[in-house]
């Protein structure tokens, strides 16, 4: 998928907003990855 | 809905969190053991799912990154810098044209006055021996050689000349300095007098070499006389503007951050807040208004450049006011003062005539240790006294010239006056701290920048000679022009905060009028801090 990925069809400000849109998401997925370990602890 | 929503990277970005939020972590159902490892199994499939769309959208940020900079390449404007210096160069060729061509003297012209000036108490042997060349080169420029026939000033000059004449490379000047300092302390200042002296003797080829030259360039650039300051003038208000006005140097300035790129953007409260300062609400102003604002606003900022630069040379105007009280009497006294010098140069000559009779050169002359010594101490002295007189003339001489005013004389009637007596000029820069950081020829020619500069108008148009007072000239200028400008606004204490706000709008001005807008500046200035801060994973994929 990444390969074949192509921005022609947006302006720079789409561009920007895309951007912005996946640095929010790489900050969601990071913030949900769960440590068993740190669960443990806490127990 | 948005374009954007519609595209794969965002649809993802929708599945990847539906699928995130409504993953089954927890069951109710079995035993406390069996609960146990759903939920270990749970959150180990749900982080490997995360951790590999983790990596995916890792690799779409350099994806856009690497766009960015494609893009980057194409909406960056172009650096015209060599383009400009083409024009510039033009421009300082008009300035040095405007130079020559006005009421200035021909040694000012020529330059040979800033180099009689280099010579002082505080100068170095290396810098007279230089100054000297300087000044030999200036006269072959001339087409004229000067020997040592013309050194012969006094007894010491001509002993001193001889040598450098001798010693091309300077290498034994330090034993000769040393040798005439004994006799003459004053070496140096005598033959500071020695090329004043040759400057007056050689007055008339000077003049005809000038006139020449200004022939030849006036031709050259397709000019008349009479039309040099305005053509400068154009040509300077043109690259001016095209300089102002340019897109990769106004971009620049938010790349350097220089200046912070959230108060240029529109509605920023810097911006309302800034375009409010001479207007009450620029924001209810119609197109007519607004266009009236922005010119007016344009003129302003203009105008406070140079009234700042007045302020800082008003010392000038206020002692030729001081002066021109004196100007009636100054017309005896500064021909007088002439007089005087004639008869000590004349006494000069004498005293060299007597100490070469004691060398026992010329006819029915005999050696005498005695006289010669004499005339040495004679010659020292006179020399002095030549300086002192010297000193006064040139302090007469700017006086003398404020007759040529009439009673309707400007301001910069009175600046164009101060250009001609240097001895004046030097007196000014050289004895005022503020301008001690730079040397007296860059100062100079500040100083002339100032005077031909586009927008001198209320030079031009204030009446020096009564009493006058120039913020409340500007300030009304512009307050009929609609613009909320108070004396106090542009005094000396205030002026620069007032200018960096006109400067502030004069930007946005500028590049409304040119070929870029200040979206765009925002989205390079966007794109190349994301470029630039994973600069090593670009272009990796």
């Amino acid at each position: 998928m990444e390969k074949n990925i192509t921005f022609e069809n947006l302006d720079d400000n789409e561009l920007l907003t895309l951007y912005d849109k996946v640095i929010e998401h790489i900050q969601y997925l990071n913030s949900n990855i769960i440590s068993l370990e740190e669960e443990k602890k806490d127990e | 809905m948005n374009k954007l929503d519609e595209y794969p990277i965002i649809k993802e970005i929708n599945v990847n969190k539906n699928h995130i939020d409504n993953f089954i972590l927890e069951t109710k159902e079995g035993t406390k053991r069996l609960k146990e490892k759903f939920h270990r199994n749970a959150v180990i499939e749900r982080n490997n799912y995360i951790n590999k769309e983790n990596i995916k959208f890792k690799n779409y940020k350099v994806l856009i990154q690497n766009e960015m900079v494609t893009r980057l390449k194409r909406i960056m404007p172009i650096d015209k810098t060599n383009q400009y210096n083409k024009e510039l160069s033009n421009v300082n060729k008009l300035f040095e044209l405007v130079k020559l061509t006005c009421n200035i003297s021909n040694s000012f012209k020529l330059k040979l006055d800033f180099i009689i000036s280099s010579i002082n108490d505080e100068t170095s042997l290396d810098e007279l021996n230089m100054a000297i060349k300087k000044f030999l080169d200036k006269f072959k420029e001339i087409n004229i050689r000067l020997s040592l026939e013309d050194f012969k000033y006094t007894m010491f000059t001509e002993e001193y000349m001889d040598s450098y004449f001798k010693n091309f490379k300077f290498n034994n000047m330090n034993d000769i300095f040393e040798s005439i300092y004994f006799n003459c302390p004053d070496i140096k200042l005598q033959l500071k007098m020695n090329l004043i002296n040759i400057v007056n003797k050689y007055k008339k080829n000077i003049s005809e070499y000038v006139d020449k030259k200004i022939t030849s360039e006036l031709n050259e650039l397709n000019l008349n006389k009479n039309t040099v300051i305005s053509e400068y003038i154009n040509a300077r208000n043109k690259i001016g503007s095209t300089i102002a006005k340019d897109e990769y140097y106004n971009t620049k300035k938010f790349l350097d951050d220089k200046i912070k790129m959230n108060d240029y953007l529109e509605n920023s409260p810097a911006r309302i807040k800034n375009f409010n300062t001479f207007t009450s609400d620029y924001n209810s102003l119609d197109e007519y208004g607004k266009a009236n604002y922005n010119n007016s606003t344009m003129g302003l900022y203009l105008t406070l450049n140079e009234l700042k630069k007045y302020y800082s040379y008003e010392f000038i105007i206020t002692d030729l006011l001081k002066r021109y009280k004196d100007k009636d009497s100054a017309k005896t006294s500064f021909v007088n003062k002439k007089k005087d010098l004639d008869k000590e140069e004349k006494n000069r000559v004498k005293i060299y005539k007597e100490y070469l009779k004691a060398c026992g050169i010329g006819i029915f002359s005999r050696k005498d240790e005695v006289k010669k010594k004499n005339a040495m101490l004679k010659m020292n002295e006179e020399i002095k006294k030549i300086k002192k007189l010297y000193d006064e003339y040139y302090d007469l001489e700017i006086t003398f010239n404020l007759n040529k005013l009439n009673e309707s004389a400007s301001i910069y009637d009175l600046f164009m006056i101060s250009l001609s007596s240097f001895y004046f000029i030097e007196k000014m820069f050289t004895t005022n701290e503020n301008f001690s950081d730079k040397d007296l020829y860059s100062n100079v020619d500040n100083y002339f920048k100032f005077i031909f500069n586009p927008n001198n108008d209320f030079l031009i148009d204030t009446n020096a000679l009564v009493e006058y007072n120039i913020t409340d000239i500007i300030s009304e200028k512009y307050k009929l022009l609609n613009l909320i400008v108070t004396e106090e606004s542009i005094n000396k204490d205030n002026i620069d905060s007032t200018m960096d706000t006109l400067r502030y709008i004069n930007l946005i001005q500028n590049i409304e009028h040119s070929n870029i807008n200040i979206n765009t500046i925002n989205n390079i200035y966007r794109m190349t801090k994301i470029a630039a801060e994973n600069r090593e994973n670009l272009d990796i994929l």
